[in-house]
Protein backbone atom coordinates (compact mmCIF):
# COMPACT_ATOMS: atom_id res chain seq x y z
CA UNK A 1 0.00 0.00 0.00
CA UNK A 2 2.81 2.47 0.81
CA UNK A 3 4.33 1.85 -2.23
CA UNK A 4 1.58 2.31 -4.38
CA UNK A 5 0.86 5.39 -2.46
CA UNK A 6 4.60 6.61 -3.03
CA UNK A 7 3.84 5.85 -6.99
CA UNK A 8 1.09 8.34 -6.68
CA UNK A 9 2.79 10.69 -5.46
CA UNK A 10 5.85 10.65 -7.66
CA UNK A 11 3.45 10.33 -10.91
CA UNK A 12 1.90 13.68 -9.30
CA UNK A 13 5.23 15.23 -9.02
CA UNK A 14 6.34 14.64 -12.73
CA UNK A 15 2.28 15.15 -13.75
CA UNK A 16 2.02 17.38 -17.09
CA UNK A 17 -0.71 19.85 -17.31
CA UNK A 18 -3.44 17.47 -17.22
CA UNK A 19 -5.34 16.52 -20.49
CA UNK A 20 -8.52 15.22 -19.00
CA UNK A 21 -11.00 16.30 -16.49
CA UNK A 22 -14.05 14.59 -14.50
CA UNK A 23 -17.34 15.97 -13.53
CA UNK A 24 -18.15 15.94 -10.04
CA UNK A 25 -21.50 16.10 -9.28
CA UNK A 26 -21.94 17.25 -5.84
CA UNK A 27 -19.55 20.42 -6.43
CA UNK A 28 -21.05 20.31 -10.03
CA UNK A 29 -17.59 21.79 -11.50
CA UNK A 30 -14.83 20.07 -13.48
CA UNK A 31 -12.24 19.11 -11.76
CA UNK A 32 -8.55 17.66 -13.16
CA UNK A 33 -8.32 14.09 -12.80
CA UNK A 34 -4.79 13.33 -11.90
CA UNK A 35 -3.72 10.25 -10.28
CA UNK A 36 -5.13 10.84 -7.07
CA UNK A 37 -8.37 11.74 -8.31
CA UNK A 38 -8.11 8.59 -10.82
CA UNK A 39 -7.08 5.88 -7.64
CA UNK A 40 -9.60 7.80 -5.76
CA UNK A 41 -12.07 6.87 -8.25
CA UNK A 42 -11.14 3.56 -9.45
CA UNK A 43 -11.59 2.56 -5.50
CA UNK A 44 -14.61 4.13 -5.11
CA UNK A 45 -16.67 2.36 -8.69
CA UNK A 46 -13.93 -0.74 -9.09
CA UNK A 47 -13.58 0.79 -12.87
CA UNK A 48 -12.66 3.26 -14.80
CA UNK A 49 -15.25 6.19 -16.06
CA UNK A 50 -17.77 4.74 -18.18
CA UNK A 51 -16.08 6.57 -21.27
CA UNK A 52 -13.27 4.42 -20.84
CA UNK A 53 -14.97 1.47 -20.71
CA UNK A 54 -15.12 -1.10 -23.53
CA UNK A 55 -17.50 -0.09 -26.24
CA UNK A 56 -18.93 -0.17 -30.14
CA UNK A 57 -19.13 3.63 -31.33
CA UNK A 58 -20.23 4.91 -35.42
CA UNK A 59 -16.52 5.82 -36.86
CA UNK A 60 -16.75 7.23 -40.24
CA UNK A 61 -13.35 6.25 -42.03
CA UNK A 62 -12.17 4.54 -45.15
CA UNK A 63 -9.17 2.57 -43.00
CA UNK A 64 -9.70 -1.00 -43.16
CA UNK A 65 -11.39 -2.87 -40.15
CA UNK A 66 -8.44 -4.12 -37.91
CA UNK A 67 -6.92 -0.71 -38.32
CA UNK A 68 -6.34 0.95 -34.77
CA UNK A 69 -6.50 4.58 -34.74
CA UNK A 70 -5.55 6.59 -31.40
CA UNK A 71 -6.60 9.38 -29.94
CA UNK A 72 -4.28 10.45 -27.51
CA UNK A 73 -6.02 13.86 -26.78
CA UNK A 74 -9.38 11.79 -25.78
CA UNK A 75 -7.01 8.69 -24.45
CA UNK A 76 -9.27 6.54 -27.23
CA UNK A 77 -8.15 3.54 -28.79
CA UNK A 78 -10.60 2.79 -31.71
CA UNK A 79 -10.17 -0.63 -33.50
CA UNK A 80 -11.74 -0.63 -37.02
CA UNK A 81 -15.13 -2.67 -37.83
CA UNK A 82 -17.55 -3.45 -40.35
CA UNK A 83 -19.88 -0.79 -40.85
CA UNK A 84 -18.74 2.25 -40.14
CA UNK A 85 -18.23 1.32 -36.31
CA UNK A 86 -15.21 0.67 -34.41
CA UNK A 87 -14.34 -0.70 -30.61
CA UNK A 88 -13.24 1.95 -28.49
CA UNK A 89 -11.39 1.14 -25.67
CA UNK A 90 -9.73 3.90 -22.85
CA UNK A 91 -6.05 4.03 -22.70
CA UNK A 92 -3.63 6.17 -21.06
CA UNK A 93 -0.44 7.89 -23.32
CA UNK A 94 2.60 9.62 -22.77
CA UNK A 95 3.05 12.32 -20.38
CA UNK A 96 4.16 15.65 -21.10
CA UNK A 97 7.64 15.00 -23.76
CA UNK A 98 6.53 12.00 -24.10
CA UNK A 99 3.73 12.01 -26.84
CA UNK A 100 4.43 11.21 -29.86
CA UNK A 101 2.63 11.00 -33.52
CA UNK A 102 2.79 8.99 -36.51
CA UNK A 103 1.85 5.58 -38.54
CA UNK A 104 3.21 2.31 -37.61
CA UNK A 105 2.28 -0.95 -37.41
CA UNK A 106 1.99 -4.12 -35.18
CA UNK A 107 5.05 -5.97 -35.77
CA UNK A 108 4.71 -8.72 -33.11
CA UNK A 109 2.35 -9.67 -30.16
CA UNK A 110 3.05 -11.46 -26.95
CA UNK A 111 1.67 -12.80 -23.90
CA UNK A 112 2.39 -11.84 -20.53
CA UNK A 113 5.44 -9.86 -21.91
CA UNK A 114 8.62 -9.90 -20.36
CA UNK A 115 9.98 -6.21 -19.34
CA UNK A 116 13.33 -4.64 -19.92
CA UNK A 117 13.47 -1.06 -19.27
CA UNK A 118 14.93 1.54 -21.90
CA UNK A 119 18.71 1.99 -20.89
CA UNK A 120 17.40 6.15 -20.17
CA UNK A 121 14.51 4.77 -18.18
CA UNK A 122 17.15 2.76 -16.25
CA UNK A 123 19.49 5.98 -16.04
CA UNK A 124 16.28 7.75 -14.72
CA UNK A 125 14.09 6.05 -12.14
CA UNK A 126 15.28 3.69 -9.47
CA UNK A 127 12.61 1.46 -9.19
CA UNK A 128 12.96 0.44 -13.39
CA UNK A 129 16.83 0.18 -12.75
CA UNK A 130 16.04 -2.83 -10.63
CA UNK A 131 15.00 -4.65 -13.68
CA UNK A 132 17.45 -3.20 -15.75
CA UNK A 133 18.07 -7.18 -17.05
CA UNK A 134 14.47 -7.71 -17.27
CA UNK A 135 11.74 -8.56 -15.60
CA UNK A 136 9.45 -11.88 -16.31
CA UNK A 137 5.96 -11.70 -17.51
CA UNK A 138 3.68 -11.69 -14.33
CA UNK A 139 0.41 -9.58 -12.63
CA UNK A 140 2.80 -7.02 -11.44
CA UNK A 141 4.65 -6.75 -14.62
CA UNK A 142 4.23 -2.76 -15.77
CA UNK A 143 3.21 -4.25 -19.44
CA UNK A 144 0.26 -6.57 -17.84
CA UNK A 145 -1.01 -9.15 -19.65
CA UNK A 146 -0.35 -8.74 -23.43
CA UNK A 147 1.66 -6.32 -25.24
CA UNK A 148 1.36 -5.37 -29.43
CA UNK A 149 4.77 -4.41 -30.71
CA UNK A 150 4.92 -1.15 -32.57
CA UNK A 151 7.08 -1.34 -36.19
CA UNK A 152 8.22 1.05 -38.78
CA UNK A 153 9.24 -0.29 -41.59
CA UNK A 154 10.33 -3.52 -40.28
CA UNK A 155 12.30 -2.08 -36.80
CA UNK A 156 11.16 -2.01 -33.70
CA UNK A 157 10.26 1.87 -32.55
CA UNK A 158 10.48 1.13 -29.00
CA UNK A 159 6.64 1.55 -28.12
CA UNK A 160 3.74 -1.04 -27.44
CA UNK A 161 0.12 -1.05 -26.74
CA UNK A 162 -0.21 -3.23 -23.24
CA UNK A 163 -1.41 -4.05 -20.33
CA UNK A 164 -0.90 -2.43 -17.02
CA UNK A 165 -0.51 -3.25 -13.49
CA UNK A 166 -1.98 0.16 -12.84
CA UNK A 167 -5.74 -0.07 -13.99
CA UNK A 168 -6.42 2.93 -12.31
CA UNK A 169 -4.17 5.18 -14.45
CA UNK A 170 -6.38 4.41 -17.87
CA UNK A 171 -7.89 8.47 -19.00
CA UNK A 172 -4.47 10.04 -17.56
CA UNK A 173 -1.37 11.00 -19.49
CA UNK A 174 1.63 8.74 -17.22
CA UNK A 175 3.18 6.63 -19.53
CA UNK A 176 7.38 7.27 -20.92
CA UNK A 177 4.97 7.08 -25.14
CA UNK A 178 3.31 3.17 -24.65
CA UNK A 179 -0.06 3.28 -24.79
CA UNK A 180 -1.70 1.39 -21.95
CA UNK A 181 -5.08 -0.61 -21.43
CA UNK A 182 -6.67 -2.22 -18.70
CA UNK A 183 -5.88 -5.99 -18.78
CA UNK A 184 -9.17 -7.42 -20.02
CA UNK A 185 -9.10 -4.68 -22.91
CA UNK A 186 -5.41 -5.19 -24.02
CA UNK A 187 -6.22 -9.61 -23.61
CA UNK A 188 -9.74 -8.69 -26.26
CA UNK A 189 -7.74 -6.30 -28.38
CA UNK A 190 -4.53 -8.95 -28.60
CA UNK A 191 -7.34 -11.32 -29.91
CA UNK A 192 -8.80 -9.45 -32.47
CA UNK A 193 -5.28 -8.06 -34.01
CA UNK A 194 -3.06 -9.58 -36.27
CA UNK A 195 0.39 -8.52 -37.18
CA UNK A 196 0.89 -5.99 -39.73
CA UNK A 197 -2.08 -4.22 -38.74
CA UNK A 198 -1.89 -0.42 -39.23
CA UNK A 199 -1.22 1.81 -36.11
CA UNK A 200 -2.27 5.75 -36.55
CA UNK A 201 -1.30 7.39 -33.94
CA UNK A 202 -3.09 11.15 -33.36
CA UNK A 203 -1.78 13.44 -30.60
CA UNK A 204 -2.74 17.30 -30.84
CA UNK A 205 1.48 19.06 -30.92
CA UNK A 206 3.29 16.00 -30.12
CA UNK A 207 6.60 15.32 -32.42
CA UNK A 208 6.00 13.13 -35.33
CA UNK A 209 7.46 9.85 -35.16
CA UNK A 210 9.22 8.91 -38.25
CA UNK A 211 8.44 8.75 -41.33
CA UNK A 212 5.13 10.88 -40.79
CA UNK B 1 -47.68 35.33 7.46
CA UNK B 2 -49.13 34.83 3.99
CA UNK B 3 -46.05 37.06 2.75
CA UNK B 4 -43.79 35.10 4.30
CA UNK B 5 -45.10 31.73 2.63
CA UNK B 6 -45.60 32.93 -0.68
CA UNK B 7 -41.61 34.57 -0.05
CA UNK B 8 -40.95 30.81 0.85
CA UNK B 9 -42.71 29.44 -2.41
CA UNK B 10 -40.99 31.45 -4.37
CA UNK B 11 -37.78 31.09 -3.24
CA UNK B 12 -38.28 27.24 -3.55
CA UNK B 13 -39.69 27.57 -7.15
CA UNK B 14 -36.37 29.25 -8.03
CA UNK B 15 -33.72 26.97 -6.61
CA UNK B 16 -35.64 24.03 -8.55
CA UNK B 17 -35.61 26.18 -11.69
CA UNK B 18 -31.74 26.95 -10.90
CA UNK B 19 -31.04 23.38 -10.36
CA UNK B 20 -32.61 22.09 -14.18
CA UNK B 21 -30.34 25.09 -15.85
CA UNK B 22 -27.49 23.80 -14.04
CA UNK B 23 -28.65 19.95 -15.28
CA UNK B 24 -25.35 17.58 -15.00
CA UNK B 25 -23.73 16.78 -18.19
CA UNK B 26 -24.01 13.53 -19.88
CA UNK B 27 -20.31 12.88 -20.20
CA UNK B 28 -18.33 11.94 -17.06
CA UNK B 29 -15.26 13.47 -18.54
CA UNK B 30 -14.02 15.50 -21.21
CA UNK B 31 -10.51 16.81 -22.62
CA UNK B 32 -9.34 20.14 -21.17
CA UNK B 33 -9.10 20.92 -25.13
CA UNK B 34 -11.54 20.41 -27.08
CA UNK B 35 -10.05 18.72 -30.32
CA UNK B 36 -11.73 17.07 -33.93
CA UNK B 37 -13.18 13.82 -33.58
CA UNK B 38 -10.71 11.45 -34.88
CA UNK B 39 -12.98 9.72 -37.60
CA UNK B 40 -13.25 13.25 -38.98
CA UNK B 41 -9.13 14.06 -38.32
CA UNK B 42 -8.66 10.86 -40.66
CA UNK B 43 -11.31 12.17 -43.30
CA UNK B 44 -9.59 15.01 -43.49
CA UNK B 45 -6.21 13.57 -44.16
CA UNK B 46 -7.70 10.98 -46.67
CA UNK B 47 -9.02 13.68 -48.47
CA UNK B 48 -5.79 15.75 -48.73
CA UNK B 49 -3.74 12.77 -49.85
CA UNK B 50 -6.16 12.28 -52.87
CA UNK B 51 -6.05 15.90 -53.57
CA UNK B 52 -2.55 16.63 -53.14
CA UNK B 53 -1.12 13.37 -54.56
CA UNK B 54 0.92 12.42 -51.78
CA UNK B 55 0.90 8.82 -50.15
CA UNK B 56 -1.59 8.45 -47.13
CA UNK B 57 1.73 6.94 -45.26
CA UNK B 58 2.92 10.19 -45.23
CA UNK B 59 -0.34 12.43 -44.29
CA UNK B 60 -1.10 12.56 -40.98
CA UNK B 61 -3.55 15.07 -38.35
CA UNK B 62 -1.19 17.04 -36.29
CA UNK B 63 -3.47 19.28 -34.34
CA UNK B 64 -7.48 19.89 -34.38
CA UNK B 65 -10.12 22.84 -32.87
CA UNK B 66 -13.46 23.25 -32.78
CA UNK B 67 -14.95 26.08 -35.08
CA UNK B 68 -18.31 25.93 -33.38
CA UNK B 69 -21.60 25.20 -35.15
CA UNK B 70 -20.80 21.72 -36.00
CA UNK B 71 -17.16 22.39 -37.47
CA UNK B 72 -13.92 21.50 -36.92
CA UNK B 73 -10.63 22.98 -37.76
CA UNK B 74 -7.67 20.21 -39.05
CA UNK B 75 -4.22 20.58 -39.05
CA UNK B 76 -2.65 18.02 -41.43
CA UNK B 77 1.01 17.44 -42.58
CA UNK B 78 1.53 16.47 -46.20
CA UNK B 79 5.18 14.88 -46.36
CA UNK B 80 6.31 17.09 -44.32
CA UNK B 81 4.28 20.34 -46.06
CA UNK B 82 1.27 22.21 -43.44
CA UNK B 83 -2.27 22.25 -44.42
CA UNK B 84 -5.69 22.84 -42.95
CA UNK B 85 -8.68 21.20 -43.49
CA UNK B 86 -12.14 22.90 -42.09
CA UNK B 87 -15.24 19.93 -41.92
CA UNK B 88 -18.29 19.78 -39.97
CA UNK B 89 -20.18 16.82 -37.93
CA UNK B 90 -21.63 15.26 -41.36
CA UNK B 91 -18.10 14.80 -42.77
CA UNK B 92 -18.43 17.71 -45.50
CA UNK B 93 -15.27 19.40 -45.97
CA UNK B 94 -15.41 23.01 -46.75
CA UNK B 95 -11.79 23.80 -47.12
CA UNK B 96 -8.74 21.84 -47.51
CA UNK B 97 -5.51 24.23 -48.76
CA UNK B 98 -1.70 23.89 -47.79
CA UNK B 99 -0.84 26.78 -45.74
CA UNK B 100 1.60 29.12 -46.76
Amino acid sequence: MIRVLAAITALIVAAPALATQIYNPNTRTWVDYDPRQAARYYQMHGSVPKEFRRQVVRFRTAEKPGTIIIDGDKHFLYLVQEDFTAIRYGIGVGRDGFGWAGIVEVGRKAEWPRWTPPAEMVARDPEAAKWANGMPGGPENPLGARALYLYEDGRDTIYRIHGTHQPWSIGLDISSGCIRMNNDDVIDLYNRVQPGAKVIVLMSGAALYRGV
Amino acid sequence: MRIAVIAAAAALLAACQGQQAAAPPTATVRATTATAPADLQLICASKAAEQYNVSSEQTLPTGSSVLGGGQYEVQLTLAGAPARCVIDDNAEISTLALVG
